[in-house]
């Protein structure tokens, strides 16, 4: 259930990626499909057990699966990392082109 | 053809809701324990980042980097904006001010304790950055670009990452700091030092990208 959940919001954010025509709408959508990976990698990193991966006194507890939860630390920094780098594109684009619909942009600039 | 993508990504996500993922069979291993054990700090999250993928998280430091620095580099030829509105209340002001004082002891409680509890230097980092922008949206962004400028923050971001990278070049070959005691605030030799070094360099670089934002941009 929650794994269909997960999917459906990367599903949501692919679709609109796609379809949507507004270049902001297009950063929105693909921050929310990173967002569903993110939870994709954190609902497999809980199989394991549901505690956090920090020893502490008690004792054989299931912990949760500390890998996934590592590596996806690299998504969140880069997703961020390429947000801001991609609103600055935006901001270039919409100021050349007083529009922000993508068709408007390209038929601009097509020669 | 916008609809065959659309009937792609459904046929997917219908896929993987019905085929099972094939889960590894090796539970004997435990692995929180074994990683503790080699990165002697408790939380092994941070011992992941800062010991088995020290490689990796170089890099991440260095993509976020370049990222600010690209940020500053696109809006460098742009026109800044004229006036920049602000939240002039007092209310908001008292508020935001409260909201940074709590983040920014948040975000030094993850950077120290990161190795111990949930936390670490880059949500430190995060933590921290959100401080600094709750203080630029209610104060003056030549103020802020005054003591931005006095302090040489960019220089010290940019010093930081290659001290960061020696630091990590360094416990990449080989050489380590005892460990100390398991779960002490001076323990896991330079995993600490590590995270305290990624909470300021991503709070440096997160003011960086809320300065030229706010400056090229404004707030609205």
């Amino acid at each position: 259930m929650l794994e269909a959940c997960v999917f459906a919001t990367i599903l949501c954010g692919f679709l609109g990626i796609i379809l949507k025509q507004n270049l902001v709408m297009k950063i929105i959508s693909m921050d929310i499909m990173s967002t569903g990976v993110i939870a994709y990698y954190i609902l497999i990193a809980s199989r394991s057990g549901l505690f956090t991966p920090i020893v502490g006194n008690k004792e054989n507890v299931g912990y949760a699966d500390p890998v996934p939860q590592a590596v996806i630390l690299t998504a969140i920094v880069i997703g961020f990392s390429i947000q801001a780098l991609m609103l600055v594109g935006v901001m270039k684009l919409a100021k050349n082109n007083p529009t922000l619909e993508a068709s408007a942009i390209e038929q601009n600039n097509t020669p | 053809m916008k609809w065959i993508y659309v009937v792609a990504g459904i046929a997917v996500f219908i896929k993987m809701l019905i085929m099972p993922n094939p889960t590894a069979e090796w539970s004997e291993m435990a692995i929180v324990e074994s990683i503790v054990k080699d990165a002697g700090v408790s939380n092994a999250v941070s011992g992941i980042i800062f010991r088995n993928r020290l490689y990796d998280t170089i890099f991440e430091v260095v993509v976020f980097t370049i990222a600010v620095l690209g940020v500053g580099f696109l809006l460098a030829d742009e026109q800044p904006t004229n006036i920049v509105y602000q939240f002039s209340d007092r209310p908001s002001i008292i508020l935001a001010r409260l909201g940074a004082t709590i983040t920014a002891i948040i975000s030094i409680e993850l950077g120290i304790r990161g190795h111990l509890s949930p936390g670490g230097g880059f949500a430190a980092g995060v933590a921290g950055g959100t401080a600094i922008g709750l203080i630029a949206i209610t104060s003056s962004s030549e103020m802020m670009e005054n003591i931005y400028k006095r302090w040489h923050i960019s220089t010290w971001e940019k010093a930081l990452v290659i001290v960061f990278i020696l630091l990590a070049a360094i416990t990449l070959s080989g050489w380590a700091i005892p460990v100390g005691e398991l779960g002490t605030l001076f323990s896991g030799g330079i995993i600490p030092l590590l995270n305290i070094l990624v909470a300021i360099k991503v709070t440096l670089g997160s003011w960086a990208v809320i300065l030229l934002f706010v400056r090229y941009r404004g707030l609205l």
